[in-house]
C-alpha cells in the first residue's frame, strides 16, 4: 500500500481561486487562499465595499430528531431557539432539525460529543457531518445586504434578518443556507449549499458584485477583519 | 407573485415551492380495495372550483411538505399549516 | 467656440433660456440622425434636439409608411420610435442625447424622405383590417415568401445577430409602501406615508420628479391653500425624507398577485415586494381622430408644453389649439405670454361654457377664438401646412358649408385625458365610466390600494395634494403605519372644472388614425365591427389596435367611443379591454437579467478539463462524456482497468429503527433481510406501476443505510422520500442528501483489485469482500466507502470518499493504476459498457408508462410483500400481463447503428408503414463488433428470442433481431471474479 502523499483536502473553490491569482495556506489539511492580492487591498475592500471569501473548512453539522433541541441544551448549555435563530453557532432549521457551525477542525469533537449524549438520551438522534458537502462563501461588506438582494428573494434588512439568523432560500435559482453573521459592525452573510454548486454561485456573486467593486479575500485578511 | 407561508420559515415567494396537488390519502388496505376505487385514488382528483387543501413543499427552502388551504378561482391562500395525521 | 448666433441657425426653433429648463446651453454636443449631424445641448432628447433643429418627421407608419412627426413627447407613443447604435425601437422623445450618437429612422426603405413603401397607401384598400388574417395565407407554400417580405415591409428596428450581449441584472426590494408616479399627487402621499415611519418607494418614468408640475402652470383652486405646489419645493421636502427612496427613469411594469410590482430602470429589473401601493400615474393626453391626424406638426398640448419648457423649443411658429375645455385655453395663454404667435383657438363648446381666467387677455390681445368650432382636417403632405376647421350647427353636427382653412405650421389637440389606472386594474380596481366627465374612472380599488391625482381624475392640484395625503397615510396606516384617515378627504370643495371631449372623431373622406401603432384608422374600426367583431375584446384582437407599442395610451378609450357608437351602446356597456403588464414596452435582456442557469460540477472537474475531457451536460451536471476516444476507453475497462467520476449519483442517508420498513414500502424489491455490509439493487415505483428510478442501497450498520439514486433523478427521489415521510411513513427514519458530501469514482475491469490493493490495507479478496458487498476502508490514507458492486459488467468497485479528498484520491488511484495500464472514461463509454450487459437506463429506456414488468425487472417484483407503492397497479398489470417488452435486439448489418428514438415499423396492406416500436438505446459494441441494442416492442415479437423485426431509417428500412439476456458475460461471471 502507498500513501505517498499526505492527504490533503480541497475546497470547491480551489480552481476558482487558482484562476483567481491566490496563494495558498493550509488550515486543518484545507488547502485554502491565503492572499490573492494584498491583505491591505483586500481589508480595505471588505470594510468600505464588498468581499468574497472561501470559508469551506468551517465545520458542519446536522442534527435531526424531535428531541435534538433537549439533546443540544445538555450538551451545550443552550437555551431554547425559535426557528431560524442561532446562538454559538448553532442555528435551528425547524422543529426537530438544527445546524451547527465551528470552527475548522472542530466538528469531529461536536460531533462525537453530540453522539455520546444522544446515545446516553435514549432519543432518537441523528447527527451527521455535512462539511465535505457544502461550499461556504462568506459575504463581507457594506454593500453584502445590496448584492444579495441581486440574486435572491429574501429581505435582508437587519430588522428583518438580524445577526445570528440562518434561513434557507433560493439564491441564483439555488437552495442555500443563509447566515447572517457580521463582524462587529461590518455586515456579513455566509452563504452554504451543495458544494457541486460552490463555483457557479460564486461566479454569480462576483459578477454581481462588480458594480460594488467587489474582491476576493484570502485568510489573511479575514484574520485580520477577525481580529479588528 | 404569489406569497405563501411556509409553516416552518414564514413568508416566501411561491418560486421557492413545489405543488404537490390536492389532499389525497393513500388507501390504508390497497389490497381490498376495487378496481374502480384504486383507479379512483389515482386518477380521479376533485377539481373543484372553490376552496381547496393541497400540498406544497418547500424545496428551495427547508424541504417541508405542509397543506394550504387555496381557492382554485381567485388564488387567494386562505391559511397554511403543518400536516397532522388527522389531516389525511 | 461657436456664437449664439451660430447655435442659433443650427437650432432655429429654439427659444430664449428660461427658468426650469433642463439643458445646459453652456455646451453644444454633435450626433447624427440617419446620417446627417445635428447639435444638441446636454439634456436634450434626441427628440427634442431633433425639433429645435426643425426636423418634424422622425418615422415612418407600420403599415402604410406614413411620415409621422412627434405626437406625445412623452414616452408613450409610437410615432418617435428610431434606432439608435445596435438598440431598435427606442423612443427618441425621452432617450438623452449623447456626443456622437447614430440616430436611424426605423421602417423606412430606402430613406426616411422618399420612403417607396409609402406606395403600399395606394393599394392600402387591399390591406383591410385583418388583413393579416386574411390575406397572405393561400397558398401556404408561399407563406416564407410573405412573411420575408411583411417583415421587411413592418418592421420595427433591426436586432443584429452579432449585438455583443447587454449587461442586465435584477433586484429584489421590499418595501411598506409604494408610490407609483412622482407627480405632486405621488411626492404628496409618498411624503405623508414616510412622515407616518413607513419605507416608501417612489417610482417615476421621467429624469425627474414633479411631474406635470415641470412643463404646466399649476391650475388654481379658488379657495387658497398651505400646500406648497411649487415644484422644487415638494423635490426638497422628498430629499429630505430619509424614509423615501426615489428611483426615477423607472417605469411601473406590472402589479402581480400579493402586492408584488414589476419596474424596470434601464438594464436592471425590479422586483418589489409592498404591503401598500399608491397609483398616481397620472393621464395619457387623448389625441382626437379627424382627416389626416397623423400628419407631422399634429400634436398634443402635453407635448408642446414639455418641449417649451423642459427643452425651451419651439416645434412652430404658427399655432392653431384645438380645444373642448380650458386646457387648451392654459396652453395658448402659456404660448402667448412666450411671445407664439397662436394663430387660433379652436374650441367646440359655446364662448359662456368657457371659464378660463386667461380668456379675456387672450381675446384683448387680438388672439383669434373660433367657438363651436371643430376641426376637420390638417393640410400637408409631410408637415402642417394649414388646417380645415367648421361650425358646428344647433344639432352640434358639421356644418360643411361654413368650412374654412387657416394658415399654420402646428396643431396643438388638447381635449381631454385618459386616467392611466393600469396598475389599479391589475390590483384588482374597478373603473366605470363618468358620462359628465367623459373618462373612465376608479370607484373601487382592494384593500391597500390607492389611486390619486390624474390617474382618480383630479386636475386641480389643490386637490390632487390633499386627497394624496389621505391615501398616503391610509396606505402607511394598511402597512402598519400610524392610523387609517376615514374622513373624506378635505378636497378643498372645487367642483373639477376640466371636461374631456365625447366627441373622439370627426368624419371626413381622408384616413383618419386611431392606432398610430399598427395604422388602424376609425373605417377599420368600423369594418371590424361590421363583421362582427363588435365586443372590445374581440375588435382589439382583430383589428391589433392597444396591440403596438403604445399598449393602449393612445388609442384604448377612443376606441371604446368609436366601439360604442357603433354598436349603439354606452361606453359603459362597451367596457374595457384588460391592462395586462408590461405597461410600457420592455427589451427582453432586461426580464432576462443576469444569466443564473446553475451548473454542477464535481471536485475533479478540473482534472477531466486538463486532461482534454469534452464535457456534456446531464442534468444540472457537467460530466465527461469522453476523453477523445470512448470505443478505447470501453475496451480499456474490458481488457485493462478504467476509472470513471460517477459523482453526481445520488446519495441519501437513511438512519433509525423504521428504514427497513420505508424501504419495504417504497421499493418494490424485498429489504427486510439485507444483512449489514450487504448491498441491493432497488428500484422504486409510483403507485401507477410505473418505474420511477433505481439504484442500489447498502445497509452500512444497525440503523444507518445508504442509498444511491440515478444521477438526474436524486432531487426527485429525495423529494418522493421527503413527501412519504412527512405524510405518515416517517416514524423512526431520518433522511440526509449526502449527495455532495461524497465523490465518487467506479475502478472497473479486471485489474481493479490490483489498483486498489496498492492503496488499501483492507483484504479486497473475493472471499473477504464479495460482489454486492459494502466496505468502508483507507484508500490513499483516506477513509472511504466501497462498493463492490458494477455497471460496466466487469469486476469493479465504487470507492466514496468525503468530497474535499476526491482530487487526492483520485490521483492517487490514476498513479497507482499506471502500471495496469489504467485510463479514465467517460458517460458514452459507459453506456457502451452497460449496453453490452443490457442494463437499462432509466428515463432512457423507460418513460413515464412503463411498468417494472414490461420494462424486464419482473425479476425484482415482490407482489407477496403485504404492501409497497405500486402493489395494487402491479398485481394488476401482472394479471394481464404486458403488452410491450422492453427487449435487446442485434443489427443484421454489422454497421448500421439505428438512432435512438428510430420507429420499428411492419408494412400494411396499402403499402403505409404501421409504427409497432422503438428503439431506446443503440450502439456499435467494440467487444462483439456488433450493433446492438434496446427496443420496445409487442409482446408477441419481443418474447420470441431471434425474431426479425423492421426499423424505418432515414430513407430505408433496416433488419434487426430480438436478443434475449445480456450481450455480453450473460452469466455475470466477470463481476463476481
Amino acid at each position: 500500500m502507498s500513501t505517498s502523499k499526505t492527504p490533503i483536502k480541497l475546497t470547491p473553490l480551489h480552481a476558482t481561486a487558482q484562476r483567481l491569482g491566490a496563494t495558498f495556506t493550509e488550515q486543518r489539511r484545507w488547502r485554502i487562499p491565503e492572499v490573492y492580492t494584498s491583505p491591505e487591498a483586500e481589508i480595505a475592500a471588505a470594510q468600505e465595499r464588498l468581499a468574497l471569501a472561501d470559508e469551506t473548512p468551517n465545520g458542519k453539522l446536522l442534527i435531526e430528531g424531535d428531541q435534538a433541541e433537549s439533546v443540544l441544551m445538555s450538551t451545550f448549555d443552550l437555551g431554547s431557539l425559535q426557528i431560524n435563530a442561532g446562538r454559538n453557532g448553532i442555528y435551528r432549521l425547524r422543529n426537530d432539525l438544527f445546524f451547527i457551525s465551528t470552527p475548522p477542525g472542530r466538528e469531529t469533537n461536536v460531533q462525537k460529543k453530540l453522539t455520546t449524549t444522544s446515545a446516553a438520551s435514549e432519543q432518537f438522534i441523528t447527527v451527521t457531518e455535512v462539511t465535505h458537502g457544502r461550499a461556504e462563501i462568506r459575504v463581507i461588506g457594506p454593500d453584502s445586504q445590496e448584492l444579495l438582494s441581486k440574486v435572491c428573494g429574501l429581505d435582508f434588512h437587519p430588522s428583518v434578518f438580524p445577526n445570528e439568523t440562518a434561513k434557507q432560500s433560493s439564491l441564483a435559482k439555488t437552495t442555500q443556507l443563509i447566515i447572517r453573521c457580521d463582524i462587529g459592525k461590518l455586515s456579513a452573510f455566509s452563504i452554504i449549499g451543495t458544494q457541486s454548486l460552490g463555483p457557479y454561485v460564486w461566479d454569480i456573486l462576483m459578477e454581481a458584485g462588480r458594480e460594488f467593486g467587489v474582491v476576493p479575500i484570502g485568510r489573511e485578511a479575514l484574520l485580520a477583519l477577525a481580529d479588528n | 407573485m404569489l406569497l405563501l407561508t411556509c409553516p416552518n420559515c414564514g413568508d416566501r415567494n411561491v418560486s421557492e415551492f413545489h405543488f404537490g396537488g390536492e389532499l389525497s390519502s393513500r388507501p390504508k388496505d390497497p389490497s381490498a380495495l376495487s378496481d374502480a376505487e384504486w383507479a379512483n385514488y389515482l386518477y380521479m382528483h376533485n377539481n373543484v372550483m372553490d376552496a381547496q387543501t393541497e400540498w406544497w413543499h418547500h424545496n428551495a427552502g427547508c424541504g417541508l411538505w405542509f397543506l394550504a388551504d387555496r381557492h382554485t378561482q381567485t388564488n387567494e391562500v386562505i391559511k397554511t399549516y403543518p400536516y397532522t395525521k388527522r389531516d389525511a | 467656440m461657436r456664437t449664439e448666433q451660430d447655435t442659433l441657425t443650427i437650432m432655429p426653433n429654439r427659444l430664449q433660456a428660461k427658468q426650469g429648463e433642463v439643458i445646459d446651453r453652456s455646451t453644444t454636443i454633435r450626433f447624427t440622425f440617419d446620417g446627417r449631424e445635428y447639435s444638441a445641448h446636454p439634456g436634450d432628447t434626441v427628440a427634442s434636439a431633433l425639433t429645435a433643429a426643425g426636423v418634424k418627421v422622425l418615422s415612418r407608419s407600420f403599415k402604410y409608411h406614413r411620415p409621422r412627426g412627434l405626437l406625445c413627447c412623452a414616452g408613450h407613443c409610437p410615432n418617435c420610435l428610431v434606432q439608435i447604435g445596435d438598440e431598435p425601437n427606442v423612443r427618441a422623445c425621452t432617450r438623452p442625447v449623447e456626443a456622437g450618437m447614430e440616430v436611424q429612422a426605423q421602417n423606412v426603405w430606402p430613406s426616411l424622405k422618399r420612403d417607396l413603401l409609402s406606395l403600399t397607401e395606394l393599394g392600402s384598400r387591399f390591406m383591410p383590417v385583418g388583413f393579416y388574417y386574411k390575406t397572405f395565407i393561400r397558398p401556404q407554400k408561399l407563406w416564407p415568401l410573405y412573411e420575408h417580405t411583411l417583415r421587411h415591409a413592418a418592421g420595427l428596428g433591426e436586432a443584429h445577430i452579432d449585438t455583443p450581449p447587454g449587461e442586465f441584472d435584477k433586484q429584489y426590494l421590499h418595501t411598506d409602501v409604494v408610490v407609483a408616479g412622482g407627480g405632486p399627487a405621488g411626492i404628496s402621499a409618498a411624503l405623508t406615508a414616510a412622515e407616518a415611519g413607513a419605507q416608501v418607494l417612489l417610482f417615476d418614468e421621467n429624469p425627474t420628479l414633479g411631474g406635470h408640475l415641470r412643463f404646466t402652470i399649476p391650475l388654481e383652486s379658488p379657495s387658497s391653500t398651505e400646500v406648497s405646489k411649487d415644484s422644487p419645493e415638494l423635490l426638497e421636502a422628498v430629499n429630505q425624507q430619509p424614509n423615501i427612496t426615489v428611483f426615477t427613469d423607472t417605469s411601473v411594469l406590472g402589479w402581480y398577485q400579493d402586492n408584488w410590482l414589476c419596474a424596470v430602470k434601464g438594464t436592471r429589473l425590479l422586483k418589489i415586494r409592498t404591503k401598500s401601493m399608491v397609483v398616481a400615474t397620472g393621464a395619457y393626453e387623448m389625441p382626437l381622430i379627424f382627416d389626416n391626424n397623423d400628419l407631422p406638426g399634429v400634436m398634443l398640448g402635453g407635448a408642446v408644453q414639455r418641449l417649451v419648457h423642459l427643452f425651451g423649443v419651439l416645434p412652430g411658429k404658427q399655432v392653431v389649439i384645438v380645444t373642448a375645455n380650458e386646457d387648451g385655453w392654459d396652453l395658448a395663454a402659456d404660448l402667448h405670454s412666450l411671445g407664439v404667435n397662436v394663430a387660433a383657438i379652436v374650441d367646440e363648446r359655446e364662448p359662456n361654457a368657457c371659464a378660463s381666467p386667461y380668456r379675456d387677455g387672450l381675446v384683448n390681445a387680438g388672439v383669434p377664438v373660433f367657438y363651436r368650432h371643430i376641426i376637420l382636417e390638417a393640410i400637408g403632405s409631410s408637415a402642417v401646412r394649414g388646417v380645415m376647421i367648421a361650425r358646428l350647427d344647433e344639432h352640434s353636427k358639421i356644418s360643411r358649408v361654413t368650412t374654412q382653412s387657416l394658415q399654420c405650421d402646428l396643431i396643438v389637440t388638447s381635449i381631454g385625458w385618459t386616467p392611466a389606472t393600469e396598475l389599479a386594474y391589475m390590483a384588482g380596481g374597478k373603473s366605470e365610466y363618468n358620462s359628465d366627465r367623459a373618462e373612465i374612472l376608479p370607484v373601487s380599488t382592494p384593500p391597500g390600494i390607492y389611486v390619486v391625482g390624474r390617474a382618480a381624475g383630479i386636475h386641480v392640484v389643490d386637490s390632487q395634494i390633499t386627497e394624496a395625503q389621505q391615501a398616503g397615510s391610509n396606505a402607511a396606516a394598511f402597512a402598519g403605519f400610524g392610523e387609517f384617515d376615514e374622513a373624506a378627504a378635505q378636497s378643498p370643495g372645487v367642483i373639477e372644472p376640466r371636461r374631456t371631449s365625447d366627441r373622439v372623431c370627426v368624419p371626413g373622406n381622408k384616413k383618419r388614425f386611431v392606432c398610430y401603432c399598427e395604422d388602424v384608422t376609425d373605417q377599420d374600426v368600423e369594418t371590424a365591427i361590421a363583421e362582427g367583431y363588435d365586443s372590445i375584446e374581440l375588435l382589439k384582437r382583430y383589428s391589433t389596435i392597444s396591440m403596438g407599442p403604445c399598449q393602449g395610451a393612445m388609442c384604448s378609450m377612443n376606441t371604446i367611443h368609436l366601439c360604442a357608437r357603433a354598436n349603439g351602446s354606452t361606453v359603459q356597456e362597451t367596457g374595457t379591454t384588460t391592462a395586462r403588464p408590461p405597461i410600457t414596452p420592455v427589451t427582453l435582456g432586461a426580464l432576462a437579467g443576469q444569466n443564473m442557469e446553475p451548473v454542477q460540477i464535481t471536485p475533479i472537474h478540473q482534472w477531466h478539463l486538463d486532461h482534454s475531457a469534452d464535457m456534456m451536460v446531464a442534468g444540472l451536471w457537467l460530466r465527461p462524456n469522453h476523453y477523445g476516444n470512448p470505443v478505447a476507453e470501453a475496451l480499456c475497462v474490458r481488457n485493462r482497468v478504467g476509472l470513471i467520476d460517477v459523482s453526481p449519483l445520488g446519495k441519501l442517508q437513511l438512519t433509525g429503527p423504521g428504514v427497513p420498513e420505508l424501504l419495504e414500502r417504497i421499493y418494490i424489491n424485498q429489504w427486510r433481510n439485507l444483512r449489514a455490509g450487504r448491498v441491493r439493487y432497488g428500484v422504486m415505483c409510483n403507485d401507477e406501476g410505473v418505474v420511477l428510478n433505481d439504484g442500489v442501497c447498502a445497509h452500512l450498520r444497525d440503523d444507518t443505510w445508504y442509498m444511491t439514486t440515478t444521477s438526474t433523478g436524486a432531487t426527485t427521489v429525495f423529494e418522493w422520500l421527503q413527501w412519504w415521510l412527512q405524510s405518515g411513513w416517517g416514524e423512526g427514519v431520518h433522511l440526509t442528501d449526502l449527495t455532495d458530501n461524497y465523490s465518487a469514482f467506479n475502478v472497473a475491469g479486471p485489474q481493479s483489485r490490483a489498483v486498489l490493493e496498492k492503496l488499501t490495507d483492507r483484504n479486497l479478496a473475493n472471499k473477504a469482500f464479495p460482489y454486492m458487498r459494502i466496505r468502508s476502508a483507507r484508500i490513499a490514507g483516506v477513509l472511504c466507502r466501497l462498493l463492490r458492486i458494477g455497471f460496466t459488467g466487469e469486476l469493479s468497485y465504487e470507492v466514496h470518499c468525503p468530497s474535499g479528498y476526491a482530487v487526492h484520491v483520485w490521483e492517487a488511484l490514476m498513479d497507482a493504476g499506471r502500471e495496469f495500464g489504467i485510463a479514465p472514461f467517460g458517460v458514452e463509454a459507459q453506456r457502451i459498457l452497460r449496453l453490452e450487459k443490457g442494463h437499462i437506463i432509466v428515463g432512457q429506456d423507460t418513460d413515464a408508462m412503463s411498468d417494472p414488468l414490461s420494462a424486464n425487472m419482473a425479476w425484482a417484483v415482490k407482489l407477496d410483500k403485504p404492501d409497497f407503492l405500486g402493489k395494487p397497479s402491479l398485481m394488476r398489470i401482472f394479471a394481464e400481463g404486458p403488452k410491450q417488452l422492453l427487449v435487446g435486439f442485434k443489427m443484421v448489418e454489422p454497421d448500421v447503428v439505428p438512432a435512438e428514438g428510430l420507429q420499428i415499423v411492419v408494412p400494411e396492406m396499402d403499402g403505409q408503414l404501421e409504427i409497432i416500436g422503438w428503439v431506446t438505446s443503440s450502439r456499435f459494441s467494440p467487444t462483439l463488433e456488433e450493433v446492438i441494442g434496446l427496443c420496445w416492442l409487442p409482446t408477441e415479437i419481443a418474447s420470441q428470442n431471434g425474431t426479425s423485426f423492421s426499423i424505418r431509417m432515414d430513407g430505408h428500412i433496416a433488419e434487426a433481431r430480438v436478443h434475449h439476456g445480456a450481450f455480453y458475460d450473460p452469466d455475470g461471471e466477470r463481476l463476481r471474479m
